[in-house]
């Protein structure tokens, strides 16, 4: 039986709804998440939101607080309650208070603009793990599909043969795809916190993982010199 | 506080104890005239019935001596006569002119030893016809009330100086009753005193104790607590209500302060807002960049620009920020006259190009201000046209009026709406914050003009209606008008 038959299952790419009145923020935030390969819509306030939600029905939303009409917490409020759909607060206030409204009203996070992209990227990850556990059994990145459950690797058509460790090594490097990890990173990950052996062993599994995915030009696992290695998005 | 260090404790005690020193004055001296008269009342009653008994004795001697029965001696008259008195419960001694004793009369029931017996002085007083009494005079028997009477006329017929003594203890008897009175008055009295003092005392002080429990609670935070007496005139009345004048002053100072400190809050929580939402675009371009988008030329033409026009707003709103800092005292303005006209010209003489604005000037409108604040307030209020009335023509006027000149900015725009009226000088208001942003509004520049024009005695007006355009009009002291 091949992966093929699995195809259906790779989920489409998780969808984003990013709400602010600020159209310079949602204009950044929609570039990058688009480049780690998220689906992404934006509102302008909470009132133009709502329609959007029940059309583009949305993984996750991410929500300024202070917004004309309908605001942040008024639409938290409005939106909690779908266990499969994650919220995520961006704001500028960051008093204690503020964030402990917008948690109790049902947001997953909060973030303090300005906020650190990759941290913004990292948390939607996180909610959407937690929301939706299933769809980190089967991680898609470009034409690379893993399916944990059967621990297969599937590129374009063609399926990939992986070692444990390879496996595991690729598994770690496709949920972070985009982002820099670090060697100690990738050594935890794989190997566990146990491991203490030649540090060079990294090498070798990420040089058989490029020949094993036809990545001689080395674009696809990208070594990032001195702090380890990145697999590019899309 | 110990009770003693009460203010109604000290003075209820004070009073009482002058009480008691009047009291006891006045008691003692009454005391003392009124023993005095009963021993003057008992002892003239004793003269009386000796000088009665003396009458009855020449009475009955001279029918004697009329039935022929011969006249009685000196000494047999004085020994009836003693007799007769000692019948009467009154002690006698009997003396002749030069002193030598007579007889004695002793009342039944007494002892010779009891008669008192008088000094030598007394009885040469006596002899030399003065009479002296009451005296108190000890004896075996107890003290005596004693009295000697001279030789006088009413008692010539038996020529005898008499030494007369009753018992002290009938008078004593009555004085003492007197002092128990006395002292059972008095004592009642400063005690009813005591209480009555300690009562109005309590009753007068209690308003002090309700101002210490109010200040109390002033100091401890609660701002609305007031006396809440009655009005009174007397000190402790204008004490309450100076009390209740300081309250006010204190509450309206510390609610000044809370709100400024309240405005202050929000316009750093206003300026901190804007200045992070630039500072959120440029940072997450830069992370996006970072994360691998620098190799994409469509991604580097997008964010670039973007970064460009929000460094852009972050260096106006920097720039704005420091005029209105400026603007609200921190550089001293040096006023002198200034034309109108020479303000609105150089801003024209800038944007000639557009042809959009237009002027009509009166060169006879001079401002008494700042030329550089005057070129700040222009300059805002033509890009507050600009940007709300985009493409629409400004029209620049002066005006005048009693003292003061302004400077009008009329522009054919949309107008504004009236409950945005009363806060477009508000920092940071924006009517439309969408619309405001895309047309690169800081939101400060309605602040920074009205802040010019109140640091120099002026003031601003808005004319506005939908659909009709807006008129701002800046007036300024006029030069040579008496300052404000």
């Amino acid at each position: 039986m091949g992966l093929a038959a699995v195809r259906p299952d790779v989920p489409s790419p998780p969808r984003i709804l990013v709400v602010d009145d600020e159209a310079a923020i949602t204009d950044f935030i929609t570039l990058g998440l688009t480049r780690e390969g998220f689906l992404v819509r934006t509102a302008a306030d909470g009132q133009a939101a709502l329609p959007l939600v029940d059309e583009f029905q949305p993984d996750v939303v991410v929500l300024d607080v202070m917004m004309p009409r309908l605001d942040g917490y008024g639409l938290t409020r409005q939106l909690a309650g779908d266990p499969r759909r994650g919220l995520i607060i961006l704001s500028a206030r960051d008093e204690a208070q503020d964030r402990i409204r917008g948690l109790d009203l049902g947001a997953d996070d909060y973030l303090v603009k300005p906020f650190d992209f990759t941290e913004l990227v990292a948390r939607i990850r996180a909610v959407l793990r937690r929301r939706q556990p299933e769809r980190g059994l089967i991680l898609a990145c470009g034409d690379l599909v893993l399916d944990r459950r059967r621990r297969e690797v599937l590129r374009g058509d063609q399926p990939v043969v992986l070692s444990t460790r390879e496996f595991d090594l690729l598994a770690h490097l496709m949920e972070h795809a985009g982002e820099v990890c670090a060697r100690e990173q990738l050594l935890d990950a794989v190997w566990g916190y146990s491991f203490y052996g030649d540090a060079n062993n990294l090498e070798v599994y990420v040089r058989y993982l490029r020949l094993k995915l036809d990545d001689r030009e080395r674009r696809r696992i990208q070594t990032v010199r001195g702090v380890g290695y990145r697999l590019a998005p899309g | 506080m110990r009770w003693f260090a009460s203010l109604r404790w000290k003075l209820t005690l004070v009073f009482c104890l002058l009480l008691t020193i009047l009291l006891g004055t006045a008691g003692g001296v009454e005391y003392l005239v009124l023993r005095q008269s009963l021993l003057q009342t008992r002892v003239q009653s004793v003269e009386a019935s000796y000088y009665s008994v003396i009458a009855s004795v020449q009475q009955q001697a001279a029918a004697e001596a009329r039935a022929g029965l011969g006249r009685l001696s000196l000494a047999d008259s004085a020994r009836l006569l003693a007799l007769e008195v000692a019948a009467e419960r009154v002690g006698i001694v009997l003396y002749t002119r030069g002193l030598a004793p007579l007889t004695v009369g002793v009342p039944h029931g007494e002892e010779s030893a009891d008669l008192p017996r008088v000094s030598r002085a007394v009885l040469r007083a006596a002899a030399a016809g003065h009479a002296s009494g009451p005296l108190v005079l000890p004896s075996a028997g107890g003290d005596q009330l004693a009295v000697v009477l001279p030789v006088t006329r009413r008692s010539a017929p038996i020529p005898v100086i008499g030494q007369l003594s009753v018992p002290a203890a009938q008078v004593e008897g009555e004085l003492a009753t007197v002092r128990t009175l006395l002292v059972a008055g008095g004592l009642a009295l400063v005690g009813t005193a005591l209480l009555a003092g300690l009562y109005l005392g309590t009753r007068a002080l209690r308003p002090l104790g309700r101002l210490t429990q109010a200040a109390r609670a002033l100091a401890a935070g609660d701002l609305g607590q007031r006396s809440g007496l009655p009005p009174r005139r007397d000190e402790v009345g204008i004490l309450a209500r100076v009390f209740d004048d300081m309250a006010d002053s204190v509450e309206r100072t510390v609610r000044v302060r809370a709100e400024a400190e309240q405005r202050m809050r929000q316009f750093v929580a206003d300026a901190s807002h804007e200045l992070r939402t630039p500072l959120t675009t440029v940072k997450g371009y830069l992370d996006v960049l970072q994360r691998g988008a620098s190799h994409d030329p469509g991604a580097v033409a997008e964010a670039l620009p973007a970064m460009a026009a929000e460094t852009e707003r972050m260096r106006r709103l920097v720039q704005d920020l420091l005029a209105l800092a400026r603007a609200e005292g921190s550089r001293p303005l040096a006023p002198r006259p200034v034309a109108l006209e020479g303000i609105v010209s150089d801003l024209l003489a800038r944007d000639r190009a557009s042809g959009r604005v237009t002027a009509d000037l009166d060169p006879g409108a001079v401002a008494f201000a700042d030329p550089e604040a005057l070129s700040t307030i222009a300059r805002n209020l033509l890009s507050n046209a600009e940007r709300h009335a985009p493409g629409a023509p400004v029209h620049w006027t002066t005006v005048r009026g009693p003292g003061r000149v302004g400077l009008r900015c009329r522009d054919q725009g949309p107008g504004i709406d009236p409950s945005d009226l009363p806060h477009i000088f508000e920092r940071f208001y924006r009517a439309d914050r969408a619309r405001a942003r895309r047309v690169g509004g800081t939101g400060l520049g309605l602040a920074i003009v009205h802040a010019l024009a109140t640091a120099q005695g002026g003031t601003v007006t808005v004319e506005s209606a939908l659909g009709q355009g807006t008129a701002v009009t800046v007036w300024i002291p006029a030069a040579g008008a008496p300052g404000p």
